[in-house]
């Protein structure tokens, strides 16, 4: 019998585990090219940082790699439905001045990242950022502090609160913006800021914010304001939430919000409500911003215009997510002139859930409404 | 012959060594041979899902969206409308492609095909977009 060498053996033996690393199963190589430290922290502390990081609302931080890898399988099933972020829109986000969803390669990034070993790269663990818990546009005009602080018990997990605050002043004044700043960041997951209309012109706009975290408020072009009458009422509905961090322990909020005074005369913002259907514009309007009834989720809805001179312009086509209502404030005032039809459509979102997602709650075609802030045109 | 042996599995070492990931490729430097390869990928991944090979369907899959994303950088020079339904249309191409990955995995046929019909369509969109910019 012929005598093989060792060093033919050995030879032999390499090409075949190359063979069976490259060639033989047609699956995914493990490593990804990408690491924490260089490709994904930049993309997170400026997508998803506020929300995940420490004190922050989200039940984990993302910008350390140790708090990331973890949530690995989630971060990939999130972004795989497009759950995560929670507000991009179907078309062109540069169509909004504030939906900063993730570019296709940002989202490859990740989720190449997640799939292939969440390497973390040369930086190695980065500090915890605390939560950045400052007002986003400045010291307001005016700030008013809730009543009192809400406290949630132990054993409670969720809680709906819904406070009342007078506001001090003595004529009606125009606000370019409306904020709120939670006391305690972690438990404040959403909050609707309107005011109890006594007077003022029909229609005047009286949901002054929609407030989720990591979406900053933006403050309305000069010439246009949301209208507080003299002595009203704000009424100020916040959400608490506790994540997994902070169960079974109480905690307490005292939140505040903050006026931003409109340069004035302005014009006063008017809500314009569209259902489900054809809504035809009785008087010339530019529309500045859009939002959905909180209630609306889980649907595809789409709103598309057609002037009277057959242009039609997509106002917005997206999927909101339960908890996420917020306004959509589009780049440019959207010139709507008497006549103009919209058509707003919703249908369930079918969505297609790998391994691992959590399925949304099922849609209700009910709550499929729209409220545009519009001002006058002429 | 020993000799002779060894030097033919080094130079097959070096072949092999020298032969990139199947699912990455050399990108093209034209939009029109992108387009075309993700013409190509595009019905590579439907004849594998045709066929029943669901586990190979991630490499056709994730060779469509590496060449997606290049043409990213390469829609704000698209006029408006194109670039409007070019950048989402890239978007969800990333998505279903990691999507048909997940579902090939799994094995699950219908859900492959569900994710096939999304993938394609926004593939399309992407090929129009840029063919007319053409």
């Amino acid at each position: 019998m012929a005598r093989v060498s060792p060093a033919l053996t050995a030879a032999v033996a390499v090409a075949v585990i190359a063979l069976a690393s490259t060639r033989s199963d047609a699956h995914k190589p493990v490593t990804s090219p990408y690491t924490f430290a260089e490709d994904v922290l930049p993309i997170v502390r400026e997508k998803c940082g506020a929300c995940h990081t420490a004190g922050g609302v989200a039940p984990m931080s993302l910008l350390t790699h140790a708090g990331a890898v973890p949530w690995g399988e989630s971060i990939r099933a999130e972004l795989m439905t497009g759950h995560m972020p929670p507000w991009q829109v179907d078309g062109p986000s540069w169509r909004f001045r504030n939906v900063r969803g993730l570019t296709a390669r940002e989202l490859d990034v990740l989720l190449t990242w997640t799939k292939g070993g969440t390497p973390p790269g040369k930086a190695g663990a980065a500090a915890a950022l605390p939560v950045d818990n400052r007002w986003p546009l400045g010291a307001p005009d005016a700030v008013l502090p809730m009543p009192s602080s809400v406290t949630l018990p132990a054993t409670a997990q969720d809680r709906i609160e819904e406070l009342t605050l007078r506001t001090p002043f003595d004529r009606a004044r125009l606000l370019r913006a409306v904020d709120l700043l939670p006391g305690t960041p972690a438990i404040v997951r959403s909050a609707t800021i309107s005011v109890r209309a006594t007077a003022g012109p029909a229609n005047a706009q009286d949901t002054l914010a929609l407030w989720v975290p990591g979406d900053p408020p933006v403050p309305l072009a000069a010439g246009a304001g949301f209208l507080l009458p003299a002595g009203a009422d704000l009424i100020v509905r916040i959400r608490y939430l506790k994540t997994w961090e902070y169960e079974h322990r109480e905690m307490s909020d005292r939140s505040s919000v903050g006026l931003y005074f409109a340069d004035e005369p302005a014009e006063t913002v008017r809500a314009l409500g569209l259902q489900r259907g054809t809504t035809v514009i009785g008087e010339p309007v530019r529309a500045l911003a859009v939002y959905p009834d909180p209630a609306l989720a889980t649907a595809h809805v789409r709103a598309v215009a057609t002037r009277p001179d057959g242009s039609r312009e997509e106002l917005i086509a997206f999927r909101p997510r339960p908890g996420w209502a917020r306004r959509y404030w589009f780049a440019e005032p959207v010139a709507l002139p008497r006549g103009t039809r919209i058509e707003v459509t919703g249908t369930p979102d079918a969505e297609l859930l790998p391994p691992g997602a959590l399925p949304q709650p099922p849609a209700d075609l009910s709550t499929v409404r729209l409220t545009l802030d519009v001002v006058p045109w002429s | 012959m020993n000799r002779l042996c060894i030097r033919a599995v080094t130079g097959l070492l070096i072949v092999l060594l020298a032969v990139p990931p199947l699912s990455s490729l050399p990108i093209p430097g034209t939009v029109p041979e992108i387009l075309e390869q993700l013409r190509t990928r595009d019905r590579q991944v439907r004849d594998l899902i045709r066929a029943g090979n669901f586990r190979a369907v991630w490499v056709p899959a994730f060779q469509a969206k590496d060449l997606a994303i290049a043409l990213e950088p390469r829609a704000g020079h698209l006029a408006p409308r194109a670039r409007e339904s070019a950048e989402p249309a890239i978007q969800r191409v990333v998505r279903f492609a990691w999507l048909l990955d997940a579902f090939g995995d799994a094995g699950d046929r219908q859900q492959l095909e569900k994710a096939y019909a999304a993938f394609a369509a926004a593939l399309a969109e992407v090929v129009t977009a840029f063919a007319g910019a053409q």
